[in-house]
This record gives structure tokens, C-alpha cells and sequence, in this order.
């Protein structure tokens, strides 16, 4: 997928994870995996991102001796997946337009 | 390569980040490395998993564009207010310098335009005198209309070349003083930044 409409799309979807519930990194990446192919090292700086627009922000929780961080998503993360959900038939315009090129061709 | 060499290596390779930037990166992969390795995978395939190291630090490093901080901001000002009594003579003796040469520029070319107006009077009174003696004295009559002929050539030739250097010198001033402008105005937008 192209790069930079995939790293739009993994932001929302990261925020649509923690919507359900907070998360943290391992378990993100699974949660993802079954729906768009994302790395450790994608998700990192998208996690960066997403914390440093106040969409999220994070905890810890002690795991097996070790400090786990979790993410919580806050509302300016929700308004962003609002925002992506309304933006979406307007990308389905943009999508139809250019198939109809492709057929006028 | 094991847990530990893999968060060294890659410690190495954002060492140029705040520690605090550092640390948490390192955080983040070694979570997940502890993560996998508890859900079952081994340690090793984990962190082959994980890609080009080299990769990983660029994206790293991508996400934290450089930028000065408060400390070493205050220093900066501490030394350029220390250090101004050297750096302001000397920028300000550099400027008059520059002035100088450019004045000196200006009056070399103002003072060929009197060379080159003075040719010109020298062939506009020398050839039309002469038409009052030329009968009486023929020989310094032709003399006198070649010399201020030849004055007047040289004159113009002279000319042309002295509004080429004017326009040269213009073109020149305007070079140098967007220049100036452009680095004024980077300084002046570093410092709203």
C-alpha cells in the first residue's frame, strides 16, 4: 500500500484499538495484524505521534517483574476517528472518480 | 544477536537523542521483545523479526527532528553576551571595511564619469574653436580638429564602458543586499522559533 495513505490509516486504526479498550504494544500490533500488516518499527513513531497530538496517553502497569505501558486514547483520538468516519465518503468519491477515468480510457 | 546486544546496538545508534527520547524507544522494543519471548517465540527470531536495525533507528530518529534545547540555548546566550566585546569590533570593522571599498567603488566610477564628460567637452569646445583660427592658422587648426575629434571618440568609447560598470555595480549592490536581507531574515525567524 502506498506509504503515506498507509501511515494515515494505521493512526486511526491504532486510536479505533484503544477505543475499545487500553492497550499496549505487543497486544496492538496482534489486534492490528489481523486487519492492515504493521512492524514494531511502524508502530512505534505512530505512537509517538499519536501521544504527542494529545490523542493518547499512556500509563504503566507492573507484568512479571517489568513495567508495562499502556496506551489510553483521549478525546482528541476519538474526534479523529470521528473525523476519518465522516471523511470517508468523500474518499469514496475520490476512489470513484478514478476508476471512472480508467473505464473512459 | 541476544536482547541485550540488540538494545546496546541500537542505544548506539540514536545516541544522539535526548536521553529521555533515547530511553523510551529503548523501552518500547524491549517491551515488546519481553512480550514475544513470554507469549512463546524465541528470543532470537524476535529480534531477527524485528528487521534492519539500521531501519529501526532511522525511523527512530526520523520521528525526533533535532532542536535546541532550553539548556543549551541559555549557554549559547551566555557565551555570544560574554564574548560580544571580540566578535562585535570585529563584525563591526568588517562592515566598515565593506562600506568603505564600496564607497571607494563608487567614487572611482563617479570620477571616470568627469574623465569621460571632460573628453567630451575637451571635442565640443576644441573642434568648434577652432573654426575661428582655422584660416589663419591651418596646420594647428587641423591639429587641434583631430586632437579634440580623437578626445571626442575616446569619450564615447569611454562612455559605453562607464554604463557598463555603473550597471555592473547596481546588479552588485542589489546581490549583496538581498543577501543581507536573507540572512537577516533567517536570524530574525530562528529566533520566533
Amino acid at each position: 500500500m502506498d506509504v503515506q495513505i498507509k501511515k494515515g490509516l494505521l493512526e486511526v486504526c491504532v486510536l479505533a484499538i484503544l477505543r475499545r479498550e487500553d492497550s499496549y504494544g505487543y497486544q496492538i500490533i496482534r489486534d492490528i495484524s489481523s486487519c492492515i500488516e504493521i512492524s514494531e518499527s511502524t508502530l512505534y513513531p505512530i505512537l509517538k505521534r499519536l501521544e504527542k497530538d494529545n490523542c493518547l496517553k499512556t500509563y504503566a502497569v507492573e507484568h512479571n517483574g517489568r513495567l508495562r505501558k499502556y496506551y489510553s486514547i483521549l478525546p482528541a483520538g476519538r474526534e479523529r476517528i470521528a473525523a476519518f468516519i465522516q471523511e470517508w465518503p468523500e474518499i469514496m468519491r475520490v476512489y470513484d472518480f478514478i476508476v471512472q477515468e480508467e473505464k473512459d480510457e | 544477536m541476544n536482547k541485550q546486544q540488540f538494545l546496546n546496538k541500537l542505544g548506539s545508534l540514536i545516541a544522539v537523542l535526548p536521553l529521555s527520547e533515547r530511553s523510551k524507544a529503548l523501552q518500547f522494543y524491549a517491551e515488546i521483545i519481553d512480550d514475544r519471548v513470554e507469549a512463546g517465540e524465541k528470543e532470537e527470531e524476535v529480534i531477527a523479526g524485528l528487521g534492519d536495525i539500521n531501519e529501526l533507528a532511522r525511523k527512530i530518529l526520523a520521528e525526533n527532528p533535532p532542536r535546541r534545547s532550553t539548556a543549551s540555548k541559555v549557554w549559547i546566550t551566555i557565551a555570544l553576551i560574554l564574548g560580544s566585546p571580540l566578535w562585535l569590533s570585529l563584525g563591526l570593522t568588517v562592515a566598515i571595511l565593506i562600506l568603505s571599498l564600496y564607497i571607494v567603488a563608487w567614487s572611482v566610477l563617479i570620477s571616470l564619469y568627469a574623465v569621460v564628460l571632460s573628453l567630451l567637452i575637451i571635442f565640443v569646445v576644441g573642434f568648434f574653436s577652432t573654426f575661428f583660427f582655422l584660416f589663419h592658422s591651418p596646420l594647428a587648426g587641423f591639429f587641434q580638429i583631430g586632437a579634440s575629434l580623437f578626445c571626442g571618440g575616446l569619450g564615447i568609447f569611454a562612455a559605453f564602458g562607464v554604463v557598463a560598470l555603473t550597471k555592473l555595480l547596481i546588479k552588485a549592490t542589489s546581490k549583496l543586499g538581498s543577501k543581507l536581507v536573507g540572512v537577516w531574515n533567517r536570524r530574525v525567524v530562528r529566533r520566533h522559533e
